[in-house]
């Protein structure tokens, strides 16, 4: 594999043996990024299809000010985000929402018993049911909180990755990381209390 | 030192703390509050069971599939004409 610098020149020179290494080496992860994104793997190709298109039609005006990864992702996730709005499908919830809001009395304590899973037979399922449940409700999470997942957990991309992506404050982006990680736990609660209760 | 005694507080730092960007005493705080409180406990080991499962990707797409490059190329051309 050539080093970021060696496939930039390449495709900065129109070298079609560096487009298929860029197709190569990002493609599967940007287009695995948009299927979840937009939960549906045509729209994400199309999506995917028109970022390259864009990528190598710009490439002279990446300046290198962050890693190529993340300036994949970047269109990756505006081509994504407008296949999502075309269809009126783009779902956010409030950044004002704290999804633990109602979980505090006002002295601070839990208003509740935290849920124990771990300790509930009926409510057991194996290693790999819990890990399609846990995906299948970051699936269902808002289209905020879902990026901010995907980017973090799933991808793995640090801080100042994520913001350069999402064009948002580093601060900005731990609130969102931080209510996002607490909607999933909600979410797999919810489905493993209702699981337990049946 | 401050002592964090309530819940909302501490459950408020685990981002910070799963991340490693707590500071040692947020740290230290937030563990003395955990040894104190069963329900952070649990909460904070079943938050790390969810946290865990989501950094791995069920179905990962391992390549792109093969009309991709068709499209793509057809895409190219069409620019380059």
């Amino acid at each position: 594999m050539q080093n970021e610098e060696q496939l930039l020149e390449g495709l900065r020179r129109g070298d079609n043996a560096a487009y298929s290494e860029l197709l190569r080496v990002y493609g599967p992860t940007l287009l695995g990024y948009a299927t979840r994104l937009i939960g549906n793997r045509d729209d994400a190709e199309e999506a995917v299809q028109e970022a390259i298109v864009s990528i190598i039609g710009h490439i002279n005006r990446f300046e290198g000010r962050c890693s190529l990864r993340s300036w994949l992702f970047r269109i990756v996730h505006h081509k994504s985000v407008d296949q999502l709005r075309r269809g009126a499908r783009y779902v956010t919830v409030s950044e004002d929402n704290d999804p633990l809001e109602d979980k505090f009395t006002r002295l601070g304590k839990w208003a509740e018993d935290v849920y124990a899973w771990e300790n509930s037979p009926e409510a057991q399922v194996d290693a790999r049911q819990m890990l399609e449940i846990v995906h299948r409700k970051m699936n269902d999470l808002p289209h905020n909180y879902r990026q901010m997942l995907l980017l973090r957990e799933v991808y793995q991309l640090d801080t100042p990755e994520i913001c350069e992506i999402l064009d948002v404050t580093p601060v900005h982006a731990r609130v969102m990381l931080h209510r996002a990680r607490q909607a999933l736990y909600q979410a797999v609660e919810t489905y493993r209390k209702q699981r337990g209760s049946t | 030192m401050k002592m964090i005694f309530q819940c909302k507080t501490a459950i408020g730092f685990l981002s910070e703390i799963v991340d490693g960007r707590a500071s040692f005493w947020q740290r230290v705080q937030f563990y003395m509050h955990l040894m104190m409180c069963g329900k952070c406990r649990l909460y904070f080991r079943q938050f790390k069971e969810v946290k865990a499962l989501a950094e791995q990707d069920p179905f990962p797409i391992d390549k792109l599939p093969d009309d991709f490059f068709e499209v793509m190329e057809d895409s190219m051309q069409s620019r380059k004409s």
